[in-house]
């Protein structure tokens, strides 16, 4: 059996892997439903009524496995991480429990919006949206308010027995690293879930579909991603000044720079070698870490040599991460001008193979570079749970089976997702025929609703 | 008052929610997996999926709410809890992990996968029964005063001991039979726009469960002598949280009562208030520890800016929440129970 240290760990870790991607969907998709039914209810076209109708649906389940897999992982941290915990809760506690109040007021207008078609007139049904949207954004906001304290702990002071005494509660909410790693999440949800959204109808159309229901949902899903793409270059860029000032190890690791440097360059791929302490193989380009992390190309950049042995993140687990996320950015990003580009050359939503082909891959990279991110940052952080305070070695549980507890939990979570696909492949049934979107659309206007 | 106090009261009212709430709706789980033989099973299950659909993500939330002001505002006693009764929270969160996520599938397949629609039912059935079990022998642990903490504050008598025992063994059972009877009679009201013969189906299982959360009841009187002696202390006759005790026996049969004469919406508010009774009897028994008798409220407690910003947070709670509640039930329970009344 594993461990208790490796299977903790192996455990948490899997689970947010498996809940970032419905934590994702749950900011996103309400707010493709509301632009889905503002146009519906502006423009009066049942294709997006049908849109819209088949998105809540898939919403529907995608949102509840977000909500029990957030409620395991609430449990988890007392669960896996009590030692943690008792150190960190009254931290990172107000920003979790600010967490939980909007995913309720999430929960709650979810309810009355899956529910309530038939019961609330149209424009009244659309505004539930509004704190349903709300509850979602807000809540994925504060939760990484939460984790940003562990990469930059602050907010509190330590007495001579090392006990939390004094808590300054907004300054543990708002530490240094929570502009960054909130602005840059947000913008990589939008951004995975729009390409997401895209890919799924350009799949469609790869398979003959061209009809308006499909150009309709690829053209909304490439719309944000238009948006959030540049948004994101912007993000990154802060990010990394982020990490040089507040977690230099973790950009040491991450690219990776073995001695401190003046005039660092920015190495691209390679290997790190971390017996001979250099990186083999890779492309420098001189100077340029410097400028993205100070805006000065003799600027000094610290190594892995700055930090005691023992506390230096592995750049061998995180240097590959950060390099393919980054190439998934850039990869994503340059997409959108092609997209753009053959789209006012075919005077309307482009059907070339090539392209409709390379965004169904983005669908996927967009949810691996947020895979790939976050491992980024949290392998970055080690060997610290709360940088430079607690190691993560000091904050695992010490009851036994946890080992169990990650078989159990790995199976429960693949036999959850096998069952998802199934069923979605289920909903992906196409677009409904030209009768069914006519008498849905006549449905929606008779009108005898309670409110 | 001081805030540790009011956040106690609050992690209970919390807890109290999700008994009321989201238990009913696990024990709509328990009463959907019985629904398998007679003529109105599936009509049974569907009335089941259409009553909690729309508000089981919502009910589910309030447990973690009690997580959250456990681990913001007494961290030890989460730690504490979280270690020594691994074993039990572990099964009860997988069970609320796939009961939800299985849920949430039945509704959808019924249109897109109808052969699928069966075996997902199984599953949210039985896993329904699991979490409200689990969660109660866990409570049971923590006032018994089986789970004691050595220096380390590692459990004495290892994972097991403290919670498989008469006390907790008869909590877990009597909150199975609790998320029962509350769900049972809540059905007969959705029931009200049905079938007539459904809703007395519902109104034979409530009062079958009713009966059952009774006799669980007075079986619990001589193993919380003997297994739980500080909870005895508070709740043996005489004591102050025996008139909880005599109250919720009172209502407990005075919903059964109701039941009987069919008055539907007065049954519900007796249940409601019986299983409140019980936990002000529990409150007011296990005051003031959160883990009998080695963690008080006050050890536990964070520092008090915490403790503030956690007291002003519950203001929003109920600011932000409460109107948002009242939305979502007046627009799916409204219609219903207003029929109940007509009957």
């Amino acid at each position: 059996m594993l461990e208790n240290f490796v299977a903790a760990r192996a455990v948490f870790g899997m689970s947010l892997s498996f809940h970032i991607m419905f934590a994702s969907l749950g900011v996103v998709v309400p707010f493709m439903l509301l632009v889905s039914q503002y146009l519906y209810l502006r423009r009066k076209n049942p294709v997006y009524l049908a849109l819209n109708k088949k998105w809540t649906t898939a919403f529907a389940i995608t949102y509840a496995i977000g909500a029990v897999s957030g409620v395991v992982l609430t449990f988890g941290l007392g669960l896996f991480w009590p030692r943690f915990m008792d150190f960190a809760g009254p931290m990172i506690g107000v920003p979790l429990s600010i967490e939980v109040m909007f995913f309720l007021l999430e929960a709650i207008f979810l309810g009355i919006y899956l529910f309530g078609r038939e019961l609330l007139s149209p424009w009244v049904h659309w505004a539930s949206l509004i704190p349903l949207f709300i509850g979602g954004f807000a809540s994925m906001i504060v939760v990484i308010l939460a984790n940003s304290w562990m990469h930059t702990p602050v907010g509190f002071t330590l007495n001579q027995a090392g006990e939390v005494v004094d808590v300054d509660v907004l300054a543990a909410m708002f530490s240094p690293a929570w502009y960054a790693m909130t602005s840059h999440m947000s913008v990589a949800a939008f951004e995975a879930v729009g390409f997401a959204f895209a890919a799924v109808y350009a799949f469609g159309m790869l398979r003959g579909r061209r009809d308006e229901y499909h150009k309709k949902g690829f053209f909304l899903g490439m719309v944000v991603v238009t948006l959030a793409a540049p948004l994101m270059i912007f993000s990154g860029d802060h990010t990394a000044r982020q990490l040089a000032q507040n977690e230099p190890a973790k950009l040491a690791a991450i690219e990776p720079l073995f001695e401190t440097e003046e005039g660092a360059a920015l190495s691209i791929g390679g290997y790190p070698d971390v017996e001979a302490g250099e990186v083999r193989y890779d492309i420098p380009i001189p100077k340029l870490l410097s400028i993205l992390s100070y805006d000065d190309p003799n600027a000094t950049v610290l190594g892995l040599n700055e930090f005691p042995e023992d506390e230096r993140p592995d750049p061998r687990v995180v240097w590959w991460a950060y390099d393919a996320m980054s190439g998934i950015g850039f990869f994503l990003a340059a997409l959108i001008p092609v997209f753009w580009i053959f789209y006012w050359r075919s005077r309307g939503v482009p059907t070339n193979r090539m392209l409709l082909s390379a965004i169904v891959l983005a669908g996927f990279l967009g949810f691996l570079a947020i895979e790939l991110g976050w491992w980024t940052t949290e392998e970055g952080r080690q060997p610290w749970v709360a940088q430079g305070i607690m190691r993560v070695d000091e904050g695992f549980t010490l009851a036994p089976g946890i080992g169990t507890a990650f078989f159990g939990f790995a199976a429960l979570y693949v036999f959850l997702s096998a069952t998802l696909v199934w069923l979605l492949k289920r909903i992906a049934s196409g677009a409904p025929p030209e009768e069914e979107l006519e008498e849905d659309q006549e449905k929606e206007s008779e009108g005898a609703y309670a409110i | 008052m001081p805030f540790d106090v009011i956040l106690a009261g609050a992690l209970g009212v919390s807890v109290l929610l999700f008994a009321l709430a989201g238990g009913a709706d696990f024990g709509a789980g328990l009463w959907s997996l019985l629904a398998r033989r007679g003529e109105r099973a599936t009509e049974q299950q569907q009335l089941i999926e259409r009553a909690i659909g729309p508000l089981w993500e919502a009910n589910e939330l309030w447990v973690v709410v009690s997580a959250v002001i456990l681990w913001s505002a007494f961290a030890p006693a989460f730690a504490a809890y979280g270690t020594a009764l691994f074993v039990p929270f572990v099964l009860a969160i997988a069970g609320v992990l796939l009961r939800g996520a299985f849920l949430a599938f039945r509704i959808e397949a019924q249109e897109e996968a109808p052969r699928a629609y069966v075996f997902f039912g199984e599953i949210f059935g039985s896993m329904s029964i699991i979490t409200p079990f689990f969660l109660g022998t866990a409570a049971g642990a923590i006032a018994s005063g089986r789970l004691r903490l050595n220096e380390n504050e590692l459990p004495v008598d290892g994972y097991f001991q403290p919670w498989i025992g008469p006390f907790p063994i008869i909590v877990g059972l009597l909150g199975v039979a609790t998320c029962a009877y509350l769900s049972a009679i809540y059905l007969t009201i959705d029931a009200a726009d049905e079938d007539p013969r459904l809703q007395e189906d519902f109104r034979v299982r409530g009062i079958i469960a009713g009966i059952v959360v009774g006799l669980l009841g007075v079986i619990a009187i001589p193993i919380t002598r003997l297994d739980a002696p500080h909870m005895w202390e508070g709740l043996a006759p005489g004591r102050p949280a025996s008139v909880f005790t005599t109250i919720a026996a009172l209502f407990l049969g005075a919903s059964l009562v109701l039941l009987f004469l069919r008055r539907y919406p007065l049954a519900r508010a007796a249940a409601i208030l019986q299983v409140v009774a019980v936990f002000c009897a529990w409150a007011v028994a296990q005051y003031p520890y959160l883990l009998v008798p080695d963690i008080t409220i006050q050890d536990a407690a964070s520092p008090e800016p915490v403790l503030i910003a956690m007291s002003i947070l519950i203001v929003f709670y109920v600011v932000v929440l409460g109107p948002s509640l009242w939305f979502l039930f007046r627009l799916f329970k409204s219609r219903s129970s207003a029929r109940g009344e007509e009957r």
